[in-house]
């Protein structure tokens, strides 16, 4: 039976020093749209990650990503990061409201995302990871919204109980029960692609 | 064992922060678009309330409350143009002026009307010209064209072209009677570089010593003191000050050939 694991998160920005996005963030105050670019290209990684894992539509994702910068930028006066927020965290709580308004609107995903096609022409090793990705998009596609999310900004993005916590608005007992169900579920239908195999 | 980072969706596209900046400069200038639009407003909200007010009251300028950081000229009334000084204080509606500080000249053209009141009296005028300086316990009235009268507890007086007048509490001196050259100083005037023919100081009218523009009784106390000249006790109507002859004064003779005086 495959265990679940990550090597690593997504790379930087969660775990960005606070000192650096006070900085950023009062840039972007005072310097308006030009200094706000630094910030998008700061943290789309981070948004772009966690929107396509939950909508699997590379086109939908992007237009999801952009909109939760929109409402970023619009709302950067009222973020306060003398709170103990972290940029990220606000970034991925708007993310994930950006995504459940396009699931109340019926923005249903269209395409595959091409990255997790299988491609008979690459190496098999290639073609194997590809496969497995493909296995775990699936798998993760077949889980609720509520444990998709936390399975995301757990496994993937590496935040802790806390962050997640704030991101979904929702007591860190109520996360760890949803990450723990979303792990078991992801570990049945992996091993059910496995020896089906 | 299966790894949860094989789970790839790739980079962020590299369009992504182009289309991010491109919808906030959208909205930005949404924003520019809704705050021009909103000034437009209120601009017209303001022009609106100008008209309605002028309609209301009939008479041209709505009214205002400045303080002077600066020499400054303003049109208080159609035809009534004030230069205030720096300090001097002005609030008027439509026709009526109040001045409880400062130095201010008026300009009324003919026409007009000039109705002013200060904390001591009152300065009524049509088409004339004229200087008031406004002290705590004194209104200095200096005439440079036309006529005005100037109206106080103690009497009124119609003050010519060249005449001034000082107007306190208790007490309305004229030129002629400025033995002392304190109001000439105060108006920058020198007393005798004026015409000689006096002046006639009437009772004032029952609405002069009206609650508006009654003194406090502390200043009523302290009118008659020593600094100032001896107050025109108001004459009665009938009675006219001597008529003099006229001065002829040169700037470079120390003193003016008064005829018999």
């Amino acid at each position: 039976m495959p265990a679940l694991a990550v090597a690593h998160p997504l790379p930087l920005t969660a775990d960005a020093p606070a000192s650096a996005e006070r900085a950023l963030l009062e840039a972007c105050r005072r310097g308006g749209p030009g200094e706000f670019r630094r910030l998008v290209e700061r943290y789309e990684g981070l948004v772009w990650g966690f929107l396509a894992r939950m909508v699997r539509d590379r086109a939908l994702a992007e237009d999801l990503s952009q909109e939760t910068f929109l409402r970023a930028y619009r709302a950067l006066g009222a973020f306060d990061p003398s709170r103990g927020a972290k940029l990220s965290t606000w970034l991925l709580t708007i993310a994930r409201n950006v995504a459940l308004d396009a699931a109340r609107r019926g923005a249903a995903p269209t395409t595959e995302l091409d990255d997790t096609a299988v491609d008979a022409a690459t190496p098999e090793s290639i073609r194997a990871a590809r496969e497995l990705g493909e296995a775990i998009a699936r798998a993760a596609a077949s889980l609720s919204p509520a444990h998709r999310e936390v399975l995301v900004l757990a496994e993937v993005q590496g935040l802790s109980m806390d962050e997640i916590a704030v991101v979904v608005a929702a007591p860190s007992n109520t996360v760890k029960q949803r990450l723990s169900r979303a792990r078991e579920r992801m570990r049945a239908l992996l091993a059910e692609w496995e020896a089906d195999r | 064992m299966t790894r949860l980072d094989s789970w790839d969706v790739g980079p962020a596209p590299p369009t992504l922060a182009d289309g991010v900046m491109a919808r906030v400069e959208r909205l930005e200038r949404q924003r520019r678009a809704r705050r021009a639009l909103a000034a437009f407003a209120v601009a017209a909200l303001a022009s609106a309330a100008t008209v309605v007010a002028a309609v209301t009251h009939g008479r041209g300028a709505p009214g205002g409350d400045v303080v002077a950081t600066e020499r400054m000229e303003i049109e208080i009334a159609p035809g009534v143009l004030a230069v205030m000084e720096r300090a001097a204080h002005l609030v008027w509606r439509g026709r009526e002026v109040s001045q409880d500080r400062g130095e201010v000249s008026y300009r009324v053209r003919a026409g007009a009307a000039l109705e002013l009141v200060t904390p001591t009296g009152q300065v009524r005028g049509g088409a004339s010209t004229s200087r008031v300086l406004v002290e705590p316990a004194s209104t200095y009235v200096l005439v440079r064209d036309g006529e005005v009268s100037v109206i106080g507890g103690a009497g009124r007086v119609a003050l010519g072209a060249g005449r001034y007048a000082r107007v306190s509490a208790a007490s309305l001196t004229v030129d002629h009677d400025d033995v002392d050259g304190s109001v000439g100083r105060a108006l920058g005037v020198a007393p005798r570089l004026v015409p000689s023919r006096a002046p006639v100081v009437e009772p004032a009218p029952p609405s002069v010593a009206s609650a508006r523009i009654a003194p406090p009784p502390h200043r009523a106390a302290r009118a008659p003191a020593a600094s100032s000249p001896a107050p025109v006790t108001p004459p009665s109507p009938t009675r006219r000050a001597p008529i003099v002859p006229p001065c002829f004064c040169s700037p470079m003779q120390a003193v003016c050939d008064c005829g018999g005086g």
